[in-house]
C-alpha cells in the first residue's frame, strides 16, 4: 500500500513538473523575442518565425514528447503469468529508455497480480545474424510472445515468418518493423511507424534554419535498419526539394557515438563549407556536435539529429543542435507488453489492440532543451 | 437663584467629568495601543531571532540525523548484499527460473526495489526479467574494486542510486556472476528522510559534491534537477557566510552551514556529506515562511490586541457612562436616603438626648458614674474621659478640678486597694484573649466625705489582633453598702465570736460544773464527813477541835467558792457597779497587805510589796472593786506559787495621765507554776482553769481572773498577763483615777535638809523608791541591798563624823535579818538615832526582841512618801496606844438583839453565837413580826435588829422601812443590821438604802459580826 501511495505521489510530480515546464518555456520564449530580434540571414541565429514556431510546438510538444503516465489499458489478462522474450538492434540508451517502458508495465502488471518474465536483450553491434540466433534461441524455450526490433529486414523477416510458422507469436517492437509490406507474417508493431517523416521534418527544419542553402551531411546508424534508412530517405528527399541545398556526405557511425564523431571531424576536414549535418539515430548527433564544438565551428553548422541522448540534449540546450526528433520511447516498452500480453492471450490485431500502435516523435528546439532535459533526466540547466 | 447657580455649577462639573473622563480613556487606550506594538514588535524581533538560533541547531540536528539515516540505510543494503551472496547456493544456479526464483526471495526478504545479478557479459539477472545492462549501469564500464554506490540517471528521470558489490566465485549458464546489486529509488528514500509539515518548511535533499541534483523532487524553494551550487550562486548570503566557502565545502565534503536569501525568501541550509558517498545531505529551512507565519501571528495578535483595546476602551467609556448614570441615580437615592437618614438621625439623636438624660439620672439615682479610656494598638493610653457624674460623686465640680487623666484617679486610690486597682487595670487592657473584666471595689478619697467605697467595672472593645480600642466602665457608689456590709460582717464575726464564746461558754460550765461538782463536794465530803467524825468522837475534845477547824477551813473554801460564782454571776448580769469614792490608796495597799500577809506567812512565801514613782496617793475610785481586783490577783499568785517561792507587788505611777487624773500600774507578780501558752488565751475567760489545777489539788472556781479581768473593764483599765509555765506570772493592771487633793507634799523637810540617811534592803525596787522619797524630802540617802553592808555602811559613816540620821531597814534580808542589823547598828550608833524596820510582813511576833535589839518604829511596806514624810517629821517617841480588845465581848454583855430570821436553824446558830457573846437574844420569824414586836417594844428593850433580808410575809428591806418609819423614834431608830445570804455589794446598797446600818453576809463570820457589832454599839 505504501508503495502504492509514493508511486502516485512520484506520477503527481512528474504532472507537476509539466506544468512548470510549460511556464518556463513561456518565460524563456519571452526571452528569446527579445533578444533575437534580426539576424535573419544569420543560418545559424534562429529567426523571428522559427521562435514564434517553436514556441507554439514548445506548448504541445513539450507535455507529449514523452508520455511517462501509462496506466494499463484494462484489459484483463487470461493467465496469471506470461514469459516474454525481446530482442533489440544493439545494447543502446534508446533501447534501455523502451527497457524502462516495459519494466514499468510489468510492474502494473504485478501489482495487479499478473506476472511478467521477460528477457530483454541485444547484441552489443548491430549484427542481424546475431539477432536470428537470439530469435531462434528463442523459439526454442517456449515464450509466450518473442518481440523483436529487426536491425535487418531483409534478413530478419523469414526467421520471424519462421517462427510464426512454428507456431511461436512474434511481434516486432520499438524503432524497426518489419511489415506485411515486407512480407513479414509478425503478429503487431508497437514503435516508430514514421521514421522517414521524422528525417524529413528534421531535414525541412534544418533546411529552414539553413535558408535552404548550403552544404550538409548526413549521418546514418546502421546500414539496413529500416528507421534509420527510412529518416536518410525522407532527408534525402527533402533536400533534393531545394536547389540551394547540397548533400556533401552521408556516412553510418552503427550506433556508436565515438565513430559518428569521427566521421563527422573527418567530414568536417573534408567539407570546410558544410552548413548542416542532419542524423538519422541517436548517436549521430552527439558525435556530430562533440565533433563541431571540437572544431569550433557550432555557430556555422546546422545540426539537427534524433532522439534524447541526454549529452545531444544539452547540445541543444546549448544551441550546438538546432533540432532533435524525440521519440516516445517509454509509450513503445510500455505498450509493447500490452499488446504482448493480448498476444499471448491469443487475440489478433484489431480486436483489443492495433496491428501497429504509432509512438510519437516530437521535434525539439534549443528553448525545450532543458525542459526535455528536466522531463527525461531530471536536468535542469 | 442660588438654586440656579447651584444647577449651572453641577452641570459644569459633570462637563469637566465627562471631558476628563474621555482624556482618561483616550491616554488609557494610547498606552494600550503603544504597549501592544511594543510587546507585539519585541515579540518579534525575539521570535526572529530564536528562530535563527533554533533554526541553526535544528538542521544541523536533523541533517546529521538524515546523513547517518541515508548512510546506514546504503549500508544496510550492501549488508543484504553481502548475506544474499552467502545464502546462495548451487542449485539456485542451476537455471534462470532457480536463480530468478532466488532473486525474488532475496528482494522480498529485504524489500528492496530490485535485487539482481550481473554476468561477465552484462546481462542484468532479476526476479522477473533478463535484461541488457552495459548501457544502463555504468559501473559495469569497469571491473569493480569493491562495494559501489552509483546513481543512474534513467530515462524519465528515474533517479536509482545503486548498490552494486563484486562476485568473484559464482557462475551462471556458463558465465561469471561479475556484480550483485540493489537499486534504490532516489525520491522514495529522500521522502522518508522529508519532514513533511503542514508548511512544509523543512527540505531534505541529496546533491552531488558538484551541487548536481539526485533527486526528482524539489529542495524547497529550488526546483528538482537544479544545480544548488548554481542556484545558490544568485543567492545573497548572510553575514559570516559565503558561496564559497560552501561550494568548498561542497567539493570537499565537509559539513556546513550557511543562511542566504533566494528569491525573496530567508533561508537556512545546512549540508553535511553521507558516509560512504560523494554525495551532500542537504537540510533547508525557509526562515521566511516561519517568520511570515510568525509575523501573521504576531499580527494577529497585535491585530487583536489594538481590537481588545479598542472594545477595552469602548467598554470602559460604556461602563464609565453606566456608572455615571448610575452614580447620578445613587446620588439621588442617596440623597433621598440622606434625608431621611437625617430625619432618623435626628430622631436619634433626640431619642438618644432622652436616653442619656434617662441614664444620668439613672447615674445619678444610683450613684454611678461613666468613664472611659481609648487606646491606641500598642496599648498605649490616648484619652481618658471622666464623667461629669463621677466628678460629682466624688465631690469634684470639673475638669479643673478632676482632669481627664487617669492619674486624676489614680492619686485619690486608697493605699491598701492601689496596688491591687492598678493591677487589675493593667491586667485587663493588656488581656488580649479579652476574657478578663474589669471589676474592682475600692476607696477612693472623696473632696469631702473622706475615703468612700466606690464599685467599678468595665470592659474593653478590641482589635482583631486583641489590642484594645476602648475602655469603657461604670462607678458605682457603693460606701453605704460597703459599710452596712462590713456592719453585717463585723456582726456576723460578733455573733460567731458570740456563738463560739457561747460554745466555749457552754463548754465552759460543763467543764465548771463538773468542776464545781468536784470543788463543791470536795469540801462538803470534809465538813460532813468531819462533822460525822466529830460527833462520833464528842467527848474527845481535841479531836473535835480538830475536826471542827477543818470543818472550818473547809467551809471557809465553799463560802470563797459561792462568793466567787455569786460575784461572777452578778458581774454577767450587769447588777454591778462601779462607786468611785475617795480613797488613800497607802490605806488600801496596806490592807491588802495585812489581808494577804497571813495566807503569806502560812504558804511560807517571800512577799514584796512597794511602790515608785506615786506622788497622788488620794485618788477616786471604787476601793472595793480595786481591792477585790488585787486580792484576787494575790490569791492566785499565792496559791500557784510553792513555799519558798516570791510574790510580790508593786505600784507605779505613771506619768503620762491628763491633768487631774493619774496613771497607776499594778503589778502582781509571782515565781509560781505559770501557765501554758493556750491558756493565757482563756485566763481572763469565765469558769477557765487550768486543767492542771484540779490535778495539781489546787482548788478554784474559775472565775476569779474573769471577774478581776470585768471589773479591771469597768473601772476602764487593762490588764495583762505574762507567764511561763514553770518560772512564774506577772499580771499588771493599769488603772487611771482622778485625783482628788493633788500631789503629796513633795516639799523639803527642813529639820532634814542634808542629813544622810540608810536604806538596806534586799529589795532593789524598795531601795530605789525609799530613796527617791529620802531625796525628795532633802536627805541624803544611801542605800544597799546587804543587812552586813549597812553595817558597814553606819560604822563608816560614824568613823568618818558624817553619821546616818536615820535608818530603814528590811527586816528580813538573807545575809542577816534587820533585827540583827539592828543590833549591830545600834552598836555602832547608840541610841540617838532612829532605825526604823520596814517589812511587809505582820512584825507582832518579833515587836518586843526588835525593840530590845534598838528599833525604834516600824514600818509597813509599801511605804509612800506621804507616810515616810510623816514618819519622819513625827516625834520618834512612840507613845504606845492600847490596842482595842477584839475578844473583849462584855459591851454585850446585856444587850438585847431581835433576831429576825425565818430558817430555824440560822436562828439556832445565830442565837448561839450571840448569846455565847452576851448578847439577849429575841427572834421573829419575818419582817411582819419583826416590826410587830418594835412597835410593841417599848425604848430600849431591843439594841440593835438583825435583819434577814429574804423572808416571807415581809422581806428585810420592808420591814426596815416601816420600822425606821415608826413615828416612836427611840424605836425608829434602833440600829438595824442586815445578816443575809443576799451578800453583794447592792445589797448592802439596798440595805442602807431601807435604812439599815450595817451589813453582815451569811454564813455568819463570827469575829467580823462580832467587830460589826461593836462598832454599832459604840
Amino acid at each position: 500500500m505504501f508503495k502504492n501511495t509514493m508511486k502516485k505521489d512520484a506520477i503527481h510530480k512528474r504532472k507537476q513538473f509539466k506544468a512548470f515546464a510549460v511556464a518556463f518555456a513561456v518565460f524563456m520564449c519571452g526571452g528569446g523575442v527579445s533578444g533575437c530580434a534580426g539576424g535573419a540571414s544569420d543560418p545559424v541565429s534562429a529567426t523571428q518565425g522559427d521562435a514564434a514556431r517553436a514556441v507554439e510546438r514548445d506548448i504541445t510538444s513539450a507535455n507529449n514528447a514523452v508520455d511517462f503516465d501509462h496506466k494499463l489499458d484494462g484489459y484483463a489478462p487470461l493467465n496469471k503469468e506470461y514469459n516474454f522474450y525481446f530482442t533489440y538492434k544493439m545494447v543502446h540508451p534508446w533501447w534501455d529508455a523502451v527497457a524502462l517502458g516495459i519494466e514499468d508495465a510489468a510492474n502494473q502488471y504485478q501489482q495487479e497480480g499478473v506476472t511478467i518474465n521477460y528477457e530483454y536483450l541485444a547484441p552489443n553491434e548491430a549484427l542481424a545474424d546475431e539477432q536470428i540466433r537470439r530469435l531462434t534461441d528463442a523459439a526454442d524455450r517456449g515464450f509466450d510472445v518473442i518481440g523483436v526490433d529487426v536491425a535487418d529486414v531483409g534478413r530478419v523477416t523469414p526467421v520471424i515468418n519462421k517462427l510464426i510458422a512454428d507456431g511461436q507469436k512474434v511481434m516486432t517492437f520499438s524503432s524497426s518493423d518489419a511489415g506485411k509490406e515486407d512480407g513479414c507474417h509478425r503478429i503487431a508493431y508497437v514503435g516508430n511507424t514514421h521514421n522517414y517523416e521524422d528525417g524529413a521534418d528534421l531535414t525541412e527544419a534544418l533546411c529552414q534554419k539553413l535558408s535552404y542553402r548550403g552544404k550538409v551531411a548526413i549521418l546514418v546508424g546502421v546500414k539496413e535498419a529500416p528507421c534509420h534508412e527510412d529518416r536518410a530517405r525522407g532527408a534525402k528527399d527533402v533536400i533534393s526539394n531545394y536547389p540551394g541545398m547540397e548533400i556533401a556526405e552521408v556516412a553510418y557511425d552503427e550506433d556508436n557515438v565515438e565513430k559518428a564523431y569521427e566521421l563527422t571531424k573527418e567530414i568536417l576536414k573534408r567539407h570546410s563549407d558544410l552548413a548542416g549535418i542532419i542524423c538519422c539515430n541517436m548517436c549521430n548527433p552527439v558525435g556530430a556536435a562533440r565533433a563541431v564544438v571540437e572544431a569550433g565551428r557550432e555557430d556555422n553548422i546546422v545540426i539537427v539529429g534524433m532522439d534524447h541522448d541526454q549529452e545531444a540534449l544539452t547540445y541543444l540546450k546549448d544551441g550546438v543542435i538546432y533540432a532533435l526528433g524525440v521519440q516516445d520511447c517509454y509509450s513503445i516498452g510500455f505498450d509493447t507488453v500490452q499488446v504482448a500480453v493480448k498476444i499471448a492471450d491469443g487475440h489478433q490485431p484489431g480486436e483489443a489492440y492495433p496491428e501497429k500502435t504509432e509512438e510519437n516523435t516530437t521535434i525539439i528546439y534549443q528553448d525545450e532543451a532543458a525542459i526535455m532535459l528536466g522531463i527525461l533526466y531530471g536536468k535542469m540547466e | 437663584m442660588k438654586i440656579s447657580v447651584q444647577n449651572r455649577s453641577n452641570g459644569s462639573q459633570r462637563k469637566r467629568a465627562v471631558v476628563y473622563a474621555v482624556l482618561c480613556g483616550g491616554l488609557i487606550a494610547a498606552v494600550f495601543l503603544l504597549s501592544t506594538l511594543w510587546v507585539s514588535n519585541g515579540a518579534s524581533t525575539g521570535t526572529n531571532e530564536a528562530v535563527n538560533r533554533v533554526s541553526e541547531f535544528y538542521l544541523e540536528e536533523l541533517a546529521g540525523r538524515r546523513a547517518q539515516v541515508v548512510s546506514e540505510e546504503l549500508k544496510n543494503h550492501f549488508d543484504y548484499i553481502e548475506n544474499s551472496l552467502k545464502i546462495i547456493e548451487s542449485s539456485d544456479l542451476e537455471s534462470q527460473e532457480a536463480l530468478r526464483a532466488f532473486l525474488g526471495k532475496v528482494k522480498k526478504l529485504y524489500g528492496v526495489d530490485k535485487f539482481a545479478v550481473i554476468d561477465e557479459n552484462g546481462i542484468v539477472y532479476t526476479e522477473h526479467s533478463t535484461t541488457s545492462g552495459l548501457s544502463r549501469y555504468p559501473f559495469l564500464s569497469g571491473e569493480l574494486e569493491g562495494p559501489t554506490v552509483s546513481t543512474a540517471s534513467l530515462y524519465g528521470a528515474k533517479k536509482q542510486v545503486i548498490l552494486a558489490v563484486p562476485v568473484d566465485d559464482l557462475e551462471f549458464l556458463g558465465a561469471r556472476i561479475k556484480v550483485c546489486f540493489t537499486q534504490i529509488n532516489i525520491d522514495e528514500m529522500i521522502s522518508s528522510l522529508t519532514l513533511k509539515t503542514r508548511f512544509n518548511e523543512t527540505y531534505c535533499g541529496l546533491y552531488y559534491g558538484n551541487g548536481e541534483d539526485l533527486t526528482n523532487e524539489d529542495f524547497g524553494t529550488i526546483k528538482s534537477g537544479y544545480n544548488l551550487l548554481t542556484v545558490l550562486r544568485e543567492a545573497d548570503f548572510a553575514d559570516g557566510y559565503s558561496y564559497d566557502r560552501m561550494k568548498e565545502d561542497f567539493a570537499n565534503a565537509r559539513q556546513g552551514q550557511v543562511s542566504f536569501d533566494l528569491n525573496g525568501s530567508s533561508q537556512a541550509l545546512c549540508y553535511i556529506p553521507v558516509e560512504g558517498t560523494n554525495w551532500m545531505l542537504t537540510i533547508l529551512i525557509r526562515d521566511n515562511v516561519i517568520s511570515s507565519q510568525i509575523s501573521s501571528i504576531s499580527s494577529g495578535m497585535m491585530r487583536r490586541g489594538i481590537v481588545q483595546m479598542i472594545i477595552t476602551v469602548i467598554a470602559m467609556f460604556a461602563v464609565f457612562l453606566v456608572l455615571i448614570g448610575q452614580s447620578r441615580k445613587n446620588a439621588r437615592i442617596m440623597l433621598e436616603q440622606e434625608r431621611e437618614d437625617g430625619n432618623r438621625i435626628r430622631a436619634a439623636f433626640a431619642q438618644i438626648e432622652k436616653e442619656q438624660a434617662a441614664m444620668d439620672n439613672i447615674h445619678a439615682a444610683l450613684g454611678s458614674g461613666l468613664w472611659s479610656m481609648e487606646f491606641d494598638g500598642h496599648a498605649k493610653m490616648l484619652s481618658c474621659t471622666w464623667s461629669q457624674a463621677f466628678r460629682e460623686m466624688i465631690g469634684y465640680n470639673g475638669e479643673e478640678d478632676f482632669p481627664n487623666k487617669v492619674d486624676s484617679w489614680l492619686d485619690l486610690l486608697h493605699p491598701e486597694e492601689k496596688e491591687y486597682v492598678i493591677n487589675e487595670y493593667w491586667d485587663t487592657v493588656n488581656d488580649y484573649t479579652g476574657d478578663k473584666t474589669f471589676n474592682v471595689e475600692y476607696r477612693l478619697l472623696t473632696k469631702k466625705a473622706g475615703y468612700r467605697w466606690f464599685h467599678s467595672a468595665g470592659r474593653l472593645s478590641r482589635r482583631e489582633d486583641g489590642s484594645p480600642i476602648m475602655f469603657v466602665g461604670l462607678f458605682v457608689d457603693i460606701d453605704d453598702e460597703k459599710k452596712m456590709e462590713e456592719c453585717l460582717e463585723r456582726q456576723k464575726v460578733d455573733l460567731q465570736d458570740a456563738l463560739a464564746a457561747a460554745q466555749h461558754a457552754n463548754r465552759a460550765k460543763t467543764t465548771f460544773l463538773n468542776n464545781m461538782s468536784h470543788d463543791i463536794r470536795t469540801p462538803m465530803n470534809a465538813i460532813i464527813g468531819f462533822t460525822s467524825l466529830a460527833a462520833a468522837h464528842i467527848d474527845n475534845k481535841e479531836q473535835v477541835q480538830d475536826y471542827l477547824s477543818k470543818i472550818t477551813t473547809s467551809s471557809n473554801h465553799l463560802l470563797s467558792l459561792i462568793n466567787d460564782v455569786l460575784d461572777m454571776s452578778r458581774i454577767e448580769s450587769g447588777r454591778v457597779k462601779i462607786e468611785e469614792k475617795e480613797a488613800f490608796l497607802p490605806e488600801i495597799m496596806h490592807d491588802i497587805k495585812t489581808i494577804v500577809q497571813a495566807d503569806i506567812s502560812s504558804k511560807q512565801l517571800e512577799f514584796y510589796i512597794d511602790t515608785a514613782d506615786v506622788i497622788n496617793e488620794t485618788i477616786l475610785c471604787d476601793k472595793l472593786r480595786l481591792n477585790q481586783v488585787l486580792l484576787n490577783l494575790l490569791s492566785n499568785a499565792m496559791k500557784f506559787t510553792k513555799p519558798g517561792g516570791i510574790v510580790s507587788v508593786r505600784i507605779l505611777q505613771k506619768n503620762n495621765a491628763p491633768e487631774g487624773f493619774a496613771f497607776y500600774e499594778f503589778q502582781v507578780k509571782d515565781t509560781g507554776i505559770g501557765m501554758s501558752k493556750e491558756f493565757l488565751e482563756h485566763v481572763f475567760e469565765p469558769f477557765e482553769r487550768e486543767k492542771t489545777s484540779t490535778v495539781s489539788g489546787i482548788q478554784g472556781t474559775g472565775l476569779g481572773m474573769a471577774i478581776t479581768k470585768n471589773i479591771v473593764d469597768m473601772m476602764g483599765g487593762t490588764i495583762s498577763v505574762s507567764s511561763e509555765e514553770g518560772k512564774g506570772t506577772t499580771f499588771i493592771v493599769s488603772l487611771q483615777f482622778q485625783t482628788c487633793s493633788g500631789t503629796v507634799r513633795q516639799d523639803v523637810v527642813p529639820e532634814l535638809k542634808g542629813l544622810r540617811a540608810l536604806v538596806a534592803d534586799d529589795d532593789f525596787n524598795t531601795c530605789s523608791s525609799v530613796t527617791n522619797m529620802l531625796s525628795v524630802i532633802g536627805m541624803r540617802p544611801d542605800w544597799t541591798t546587804s543587812g552586813k553592808e549597812a553595817v558597814l555602811h553606819a560604822k563608816l559613816a560614824a568613823e568618818q563624823g558624817d553619821e546616818y540620821f536615820v535608818y530603814i531597814i528590811d527586816w528580813l534580808m538573807p545575809d542577816m535579818n534587820g533585827i540583827e542589823v539592828v543590833r549591830r547598828i545600834r552598836g555602832i550608833i547608840g541610841e540617838d538615832k532612829p532605825i526604823i524596820i520596814l517589812t511587809a510582813y505582820d512584825w507582832s511576833d518579833i515587836e518586843e526582841e526588835a525593840r530590845d535589839a534598838g528599833v525604834t518604829a516600824f514600818c509597813s511596806k509599801p511605804i509612800f512618801l506621804s507616810e515616810l514624810r510623816e514618819i519622819l517629821e513625827s516625834p520618834f517617841t512612840v507613845s504606845k496606844e492600847e490596842e482595842p480588845n477584839l475578844d473583849d465581848n462584855t459591851v454585850f454583855l446585856g444587850k438585847k438583839i431581835l433576831l429576825v430570821e425565818d430558817n430555824e436553824i440560822n436562828q439556832e446558830i445565830a442565837v448561839e453565837i450571840l448569846k455565847e457573846a452576851g448578847f439577849a437574844m429575841d427572834v421573829a420569824g419575818n419582817g411582819a413580826i419583826a416590826v410587830e414586836k418594835i412597835r410593841d417594844a417599848v425604848p430600849g428593850q431591843y439594841d440593835l435588829i438583825l435583819m434577814d433580808i429574804q423572808m416571807p410575809v415581809m422581806d428585810g428591806y420592808e420591814a426596815a422601812r416601816q420600822i425606821r418609819a415608826m413615828e416612836n423614834c427611840a424605836l425608829a431608830g434602833i440600829p438595824i443590821i442586815a445578816m443575809t445570804a443576799n451578800a453583794f455589794e447592792e445589797d448592802k446598797k439596798a440595805a442602807f438604802e431601807a435604812g439599815m446600818n450595817g451589813h453582815a453576809a451569811k454564813p455568819i463570820d463570827t469575829p467580823k459580826l462580832m467587830e460589826l457589832l461593836r462598832e454599832i454599839l459604840k
